[in-house]
Order: structure tokens, then sequence, then C-alpha cells
């Protein structure tokens, strides 16, 4: 589904932000990219996004290239970050129309598709006012909503808790445990441990760009002979260093 | 490119500026009513002030009272045609007293002044701000009494080998105004006109430019955009058309209203101020065009409109918030008033096409020309070329930035 192999990023000389870093998820998993902040997670993702380009190695998404093929990988994928906003004079319904246009959504698609979203993320009422007036919990409904408007085989969450109370977070991790499913893998990336060790199958553990660990929750548990993930991934980083 | 992409950018920004009536009002109602207020508050002003001046009995130092003859002082203490006399109050220090404000001038009489012409000149020094605008009003007084007293003299010298007073001017000079209707109508405000037409440009375009990058970056909504299958070139196209589309209603709004305050000062002002010479006569500051003159200056003004979008495009999106991109956008603003003011001096200006093909410097400049009656087709052709050249370089700019990972991630 998704096959990243030796990707290096560097920001001019000096920035060294991604280290010859390789891993693939399978279909129908929720996949943990996890380290402490700066260690290139979001890097990672904007490569994979066709945000950002790799310096070195290669990234395939779906089967499609993202330097060669840019515009597959980005119909085969959907991005949510913490720090992701909405228009602020534009109503919820709107934001979505707009994004699903790009997709070469038709107009009763679109339409099919916003009430499906709107059922799954509890966001009716708040629809057709105007972004700017939600609450932060609402907001993030719509960026997702947005992300997946397109219903992507990958789904991209970086730090996609950030910043959101209980309730809202709550609403996040479940929207990614139903979302994950046939044809279908999440990728979650966040420093919050915890976080992972609920949701995930599988997690890649990075720090200085570098890949430390890469295994199941429970291998990886097992290996740093620890009681949750939040030891293992100390024992594991301090190892590397 | 998708033009179906583009349009839905376009649209979105037009919809998201809309709604922002706040912004609308003050960037795009603003300059609609600023409009009529400087080009017809400003001669209305300069005219009131100037007039009250007249009105005025201004105080005039003397140092060496004694040497000034009594007809001399009378002419300068009566009131006249011209307006008020002034009053006569002895000092000390001619420079000082006018330094310090007791005195708007200073007049010193170093000798004894003839009683009789047909001796040597004898000079008076006047002591004045030269520098000031109101010191000329006292200026005029003071030499109008003065030439009077001369003439008198002169006159009286003429009479007595029987002579008229007009032998020493058999020929004197006519001013007639050589203006065409379009230079009157502009006339010496003409040079705000192309700096209102400007900056009605910049002001209707900044907030969906400012908005549209900036903004997007700050909240976090052109990631998401650029993850789409939408490409770069058509985010730009889009972009830059939503910005366009708002510049060039507040200019079209500009022209409408000063269209509108020609007409008012024209046909309103002169019954209002009861005056036989319209203000907008005396002052200009309006555009008398015939349909070939609206139909460049419409293309001159669309193109600029266009280009002047994709510039503030480019600036705005090294910004990374909004209060950023405003600052960004300031030197912008001071360019083109800047540029206006230098346009007072046009006239000295050696025309050239080189001069027409200099951005924003050739759009100001064939503006006035066209308001003056004096732009050909030519120099109009070559204004509309140069701002649709820069228009593709400011494009190519743009799109170049929203490529580059460190304008758009720039943390
Ligand atoms: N646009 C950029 N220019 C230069 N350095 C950057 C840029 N973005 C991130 N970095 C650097 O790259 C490293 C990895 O950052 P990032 O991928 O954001 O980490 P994470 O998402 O894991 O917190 C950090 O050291 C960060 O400072
Ligand atoms: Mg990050």
């Amino acid at each position: 589904m998704l096959q990243v192999q030796n990707l290096t990023k560097r920001y001019g000389a000096k920035v060294l932000a991604v280290d010859n870093l390789s891993f693939q998820t399978k279909e129908g998993e929720i996949y943990g990219l996890l380290g402490p902040n700066g260690a290139g997670k979001t890097t990672t993702l904007r490569m994979i996004a066709t945000l950002l380009e790799p310096s070195e190695g290669s990234i395939s998404v779906a089967g499609f290239d993202v330097r060669t093929q840019a515009e597959q990988v980005r119909r085969n994928i959907g991005v949510v970050n913490g720090g992701m906003g909405l228009y602020d004079r534009l109503t919820g319904r709107e934001i979505l129309e707009y994004f699903a246009s790009f997709y070469g959504m038709g107009k009763l698609d679109i339409a099919k598709r916003i009430k499906e979203l709107s059922t799954a993320l509890e966001m009716n009422e708040l629809l057709d006012r105007r972004a700017g007036e939600y609450s932060t919990g609402m907001k993030q409904k719509i960026v997702i909503g947005r992300a997946v408007i397109h219903n992507p085989s990958v789904l991209i969450l970086d730090e996609a808790t950030n910043g959101l109370d209980v309730v809202a977070r709550r609403a996040v991790l479940e929207f990614a445990r139903a979302y994950k499913g046939a044809g279908k893998v999440v990728i979650y990336s966040t420093h919050i441990m915890s976080e992972a060790e609920e949701l995930c199958e599988r997690a890649a553990i990075i720090d200085h760009g570098r890949l430390i660990a890469e295994d199941s929750i429970q291998a990886l548990k097992t290996r740093a002979s620890a009681q949750n993930l939040e030891d293992a991934f100390f024992t594991l980083t301090k190892g590397a260093n | 490119m998708r033009w179906d992409f583009v349009l839905k950018v376009l649209f979105k920004e037009l919809l998201s500026t809309w709604r922002d009536s706040r912004t609308l009002r003050a960037t795009i109602l603003m300059p609609l009513i600023l409009n009529p207020l400087i080009l017809l508050g400003l001669p209305i002003l300069f005219n009131s002030t100037q007039s009250s001046e007249v009105e005025k009995r201004q105080v005039v130092g003397v140092i060496g009272l004694e040497r000034m003859p009594a007809s001399l002082k009378k002419l300068l203490e009566t009131d006249s045609v011209q307006g008020k006399g002034i009053e006569l109050k002895t000092v000390t220090d001619a420079t000082k007293s006018v330094q310090d404000g007791d005195t708007e001038a200073t007049l010193v009489f170093k000798q004894t002044l003839p009683t009789e012409a047909g001796g040597s000149s004898v000079p008076i020094e006047v002591h004045l701000k030269l520098s000031s605008q109101k010191s000329r009003v006292v200026a005029d007084k003071i030499s109008t009494a003065i030439d009077t007293f001369s003439n008198q003299l002169v006159a009286k010298k003429l009479a007595s080998v029987g002579l008229p007073e007009q032998t020493l001017r058999p020929v004197v000079a006519q001013t007639v105004s050589a203006d065409t209707v379009a230079e009157k109508a502009s006339g010496i405000f003409g040079f705000f006109i192309p700096l209102l037409l400007l900056s009605g440009i910049i002001a209707g375009g900044q907030s969906t430019a400012i908005d549209s990058t900036a903004g997007e970056k700050e909240r976090g909504s052109l990631e998401a955009l650029l993850v789409t299958p939408i490409s770069r070139f058509e985010v730009v196209i889009g972009k830059t058309l939503g910005v366009t589309a708002f510049a060039l209603l507040s200019a079209f709004l500009s022209i409408i209203s000063l269209l509108g305050t020609g007409w008012f000062s024209k046909n309103v002002l002169p019954r209002l101020m009861k005056s036989d010479t319209p203000l907008s006569q005396l002052f200009g500051g309006n555009i008398a065009l015939d349909a070939q003159g609206y139909l460049i200056l419409l293309l001159i003004a669309l193109t600029a409109a266009v280009m002047l979008s994709a510039l503030m495009l480019n600036i705005c999106i090294f910004a990374k918030s909004f209060k950023e991109a405003q600052t960004y956008l300031v030197p912008l603003n001071l360019v083109v008033s800047f540029g206006s003011i230098g346009l007072q001096f046009a006239d000295f200006l050696q025309r050239s096409s080189l001069l027409y093909a200099i951005p924003l410097v050739g759009t100001m400049i064939s503006i006035l020309d066209l308001i003056k009656g004096k732009g050909g087709f030519g120099v109009a052709m070559i204004v509309v070329v140069t701002n649709l050249v820069f228009t593709a370089i400011f494009v190519a700019l743009a799109l170049r930035s929203f490529k580059r990972e460190q304008v758009l991630f720039r943390n």
C-alpha cells in the first residue's frame, strides 16, 4: 500500500531531517510513525503527500511513484495535520464541496459523500454555519472530512489530536479506527505514545530522521522488556543514541 | 491547465472576500468616499484659506518708520479691492521678528525715500518667509502698495513734462490660456488621478492577495489545497484572477467616483459657492475624455490591475502571516504615492518610449497624458504590453514561490 525506501531529506546543506528511512505498510492497518518533536515525522509525511521532494530514495503510494505520478498519488491520499485550518468565511459544506471538486466528483456524488461523512463524524446541524464560528472539535471534524472526501486509500494523520479536548480527541481516534479496512491504511504520526499504543497495530520509531525500530506494538514492548510503549520508546531510542 | 479548477479557486476567493464585509468596506468603499473628499476638499480648503488670508489685516514690522512717506503708509494700511490693508508696527530686528512670528513681514527703510522720480532707485528691504505659501499674500499686498507708490511718483514726473502715464508702458502682455479642454479639466490637481486609480487598484486587491496567500498559510489551509490534484499553476492563476477581480472592481468604482466628482464640481459646486469661476476651472482634478480616451483608460487600468495583482500575490506569499503580509505591501503603496507626487513635474520629463515601458511609471504617466488629452494610442499600447509582459513575469515568479519548500513551509 505504502512503501518508503531509503528516504533522505535535507533542508539546505545543514539540516538532515530524514536519514535513509525505509518502512512499508499493509492494507487494513493503522501504522504508527512515532518520535519526539523534530524527529522528521512531518517531513516524511510531506514527502509521501508530494508536498516536498525527497533528496534521495523513493516512495510509492498504492503503486504510484511520488516523483513521476504525483497526481495519481494525490488521488490516493488524504492528509490531516495538527496545524490545518479552514476558511473562516465559508461554511463547512462549502469547504467540503470546494475540495471535492478537485477530485472530479460530480454534484450528486459530492452531496452523497458529505451526507455520509456528516453522519460518521456527527456534524449534521453545523455544516451550514460558517467555519469561523466552529469549536476546535468541529473544525477538526471538517478538516478530517476534507481529507477523506474522495475516499483515499491512504489517510495520513499527523499530530491530528493536537490541541483537542478529550471528546474531540476520542472522535478522531474512533474515526481512524473506523477508517482502516479493506484496501485502506491509516498512518498515525504522533509523539504521544499512549495514543499510538491504543490505536496502532504496528509502528516505526524514528529519531533524528533515522529508523530506530519497526515492529508490532507488542513486539516493540517485548523487545525492550517494557510494560508500556512509552517505556519501550525510551529504552529503544536511548539504545540507539 | 484545467479551467474548471482555476474557476473553482477564483470563485472561492471571490466568495471569501465578498463575505468579509468589514475589509471590503475599508478597502473598496473608503477610496470611493476619499476620492471626492481629496479632489473637492483640497481646492476648497486651498481657496478658502487663501481668501481668508486676503481678508486678514496682517502685522508688518517697520524699521526706519520716519523715512517712510505718508502716502506709502496710507497705501499699505488702506483696504482695497485686493483685500484688507496691513497693520504697521515698529520693530528692532527685521529677520528675527518674522522668525518669532511677531510680524508676517518686516520693511526696512535704510534711506529716505525720494519724493520725486528721476534720481537713483532707493531699495526697501522686505523680510519674509519665502518658503511659506501663506507669506505670499502679504508679499503681494506689500509689493502692490510699493508699485503703486512708485507709479504715482513716475506719473507725477511725467505729468510735469506734459506726458501721459502710459508713456512708460507703450506695450503690455496679455496672457491667454492655451490649455485644451482636457488640460483645463485636469488642471493642477490632475496628477492626483493616476494616484487615486492605482491606489484604488492596490486597496481593492490587497485583502484578497493577503488572504489567499499568507492567510491560507497562517490558517493552514494551503497545505490541504496543495495535496489535492490541482496543480500549483492552476492555484496561482485562480488566485491572481481573484485578486484582479477585486482590484478592478475598486478601480472601476474609483473612475466612477472621479467622474461623479467632476460632474459635481462643474454643475453643482459653483451654485453652492455662488462663484463665477467654478473651482474645477481653477484647480482641475476632473476627467474630460472622449469615447476612445475612456477605452484606453480602461485598457490601461485593466492591465495595470492584473499586473499589480500578480505582484501583490508574489509579495504576500513570502509572508508567514496576515500581519507580515500587510507590512510587506507598505513599500508598494509608498512607490505609488511618491511616484504620483513626482508626476507634478511630469511636464519637465523627456518623453520616450522607454519611459512608458517602465512598469508603474509608464502607467502613471500615460494616465496623466490621457487626462490631459495628450495620450496617443501608440504609447498607451506600450504601457499595455509592458503591463502584460510584467504580469507574465510576476505569475512565473509566483509559481516559483508556490513550488519552493522554503516559501511554503517556512516555520
Ligand atoms: N522548512 C524547513 N526548513 C528547514 N528545516 C526544517 C524545515 N522543516 C523542518 N525542519 C527541520 O527538520 C527536522 C525535522 O522536522 P519535522 O519533520 O517537522 O519533525 P517532526 O514532525 O517529527 O516534529 C527538524 O530539525 C526541523 O527543525
Ligand atoms: Mg511534526
